[in-house]
């Protein structure tokens, strides 16, 4: 059975969902609720950039504990603290934001399908939003999705080093940031959600 | 003069605090979590960077005010949400971040009060990039910065408490933190100077 999935942040006006979000079965993850959420109970956690990260060192373990039982996290964050140390830490690319390539490699289910890179690079002819940095490090395992032009991983998913699944992508919200363009990115906040689905029901074993 | 500068331990605002260029800021950086642990009334001014917690900035609002009621200065930057400080009065707005890139474009601001003392170390296009709303001041308060439509997105208030509420909805920390927005670094630094010249 489908399960609703957690956006987790602080409450900020940035953080906080809309009609739309609630909808598509998003909930809202107070983080300083943390500690008191049985994760269980979501197919997967978004965890934005707007995240207090010592917090997060502090309760690592609840992420620890649902990656075991096999759930999904799709981080968002540009992290620079010790928590969800799967993952690592982001580095900001010293490419110019004017000249940086988001190059979509690879898709996983349907995420990025019919997504061009030009339209994750630029909104309204801006570009920097996607991301400015990148991971400084990915398991060798792990499927990479999006890298830039000097093959520095911005989006990947890691399967391997946890029971579940870790979706990571360097910095830019790509829930929220695309929902209203009008071009193949407005796309990606459902393949998410689609995605993140996916993924629980395989962990679970469903058919 | 000892400024404090409220953070929320995001990672934006723990990449800011590493830019050793804007170290002179601040005197002391105070996490919004454990605000319960000082008296805020012991600074000249308190600095609410952008983007904390609204949950925790109106359990905490009773400290807040007694600065001002100490006579002391709060700047404010960014959204005000829930009434988490009285007399200030928040719309959003939509948000015009491509207006750089477009022939002929511009963000149509209006400067107020131009022989304020802030405008000796800023100028109009400092504070030019993009906003997320306005503020109407309340009755006494001295906008700097009008939109068109006559809101502020710049306001000092000496008259609703003992001391000065600055507000503005403009965001440094958060772009400089996000390395992206370059506008923000001359702003914040030209704020950061009235503040210290102030107090000299």
């Amino acid at each position: 059975m489908m399960k609703n999935i957690a956006y987790m942040g602080i409450d900020i006006q940035f953080a906080r969902l809309n009609a739309l979000d609630a909808k598509r079965g998003l909930v809202f993850l107070y983080e300083y609720d943390l500690p008191y959420t049985d994760l269980m109970a979501f197919d997967g956690v978004i965890i934005s950039n707007h995240v207090d990260e010592a917090f997060l060192v502090e309760h690592n373990a609840v992420l620890t504990d649902y990656l075991a039982k096999g759930g999904v996290i799709f981080t968002l964050a540009e992290k620079g603290l010790p928590w969800l140390t799967e993952v690592a830490n982001w580095k900001r690319s010293p490419i110019p934001l004017k000249d940086r390539e988001a190059r979509i490699i690879a898709t996983d289910h349907t995420l990025f399908e019919g997504v061009t890179s030009y339209d994750i690079e630029y909104r309204k002819g801006v570009r920097g939003f996607f991301s400015r940095g990148y991971f400084e490090t990915v398991p060798a395992h792990a499927k990479k999705l999006i890298v830039d032009q000097q093959d520095n991983v911005i989006v990947y998913v890691d399967r391997e080093s946890t029971n579940g699944t870790i979706y990571a992508g360097a910095g830019t919200d790509m829930y929220r940031i695309y929902i209203h363009e009008d071009n193949s990115s407005s796309q990606v906040s459902l393949q998410m959600l689609e995605a993140i689905h996916t993924e629980a029901a395989r962990n679970r074993g469903d058919n | 003069m000892s400024i404090a500068l409220i953070v929320n331990g995001t990672p934006y605002q723990n990449r800011f605090l590493e830019e050793e260029e804007f170290h002179y800021v601040y005197d002391d950086v105070l996490h919004i979590r454990d605000l319960h642990n000082y008296d805020l009334t012991q600074y000249d001014t308190v600095l609410l960077s952008c983007r904390l917690d609204i949950t925790l900035l109106k359990r905490y609002q009773s400290k807040l005010l007694n600065v001002l009621h100490a006579g002391k200065r709060i700047v404010i930057f960014g959204e005000v949400l829930d009434h988490f400080m009285p007399t200030v009065d928040w719309e959003d707005s939509e948000v015009n971040f491509s207006w750089w890139v477009r022939p002929n474009g511009d963000l149509p601001l209006n400067q107020q009060h131009a022989n304020h003392p802030l405008y000796h170390f800023l100028t109009v296009p400092d504070m030019k990039w993009h906003y997320h709303g306005t503020f109407m001041p309340p009755e006494g308060a001295m906008s700097l910065l009008d939109t068109p439509d006559g809101r502020s997105i710049f306001y000092v208030d000496d008259s609703s408490f003992n001391g000065q509420l600055v507000v503005t909805s403009l965001d440094p920390m958060f772009h400089i933190g996000l390395g992206f927005i370059n506008q923000s670094k001359p702003f914040l630094n030209g704020l950061a100077k009235w503040l210290r010249e102030e107090e000299k």
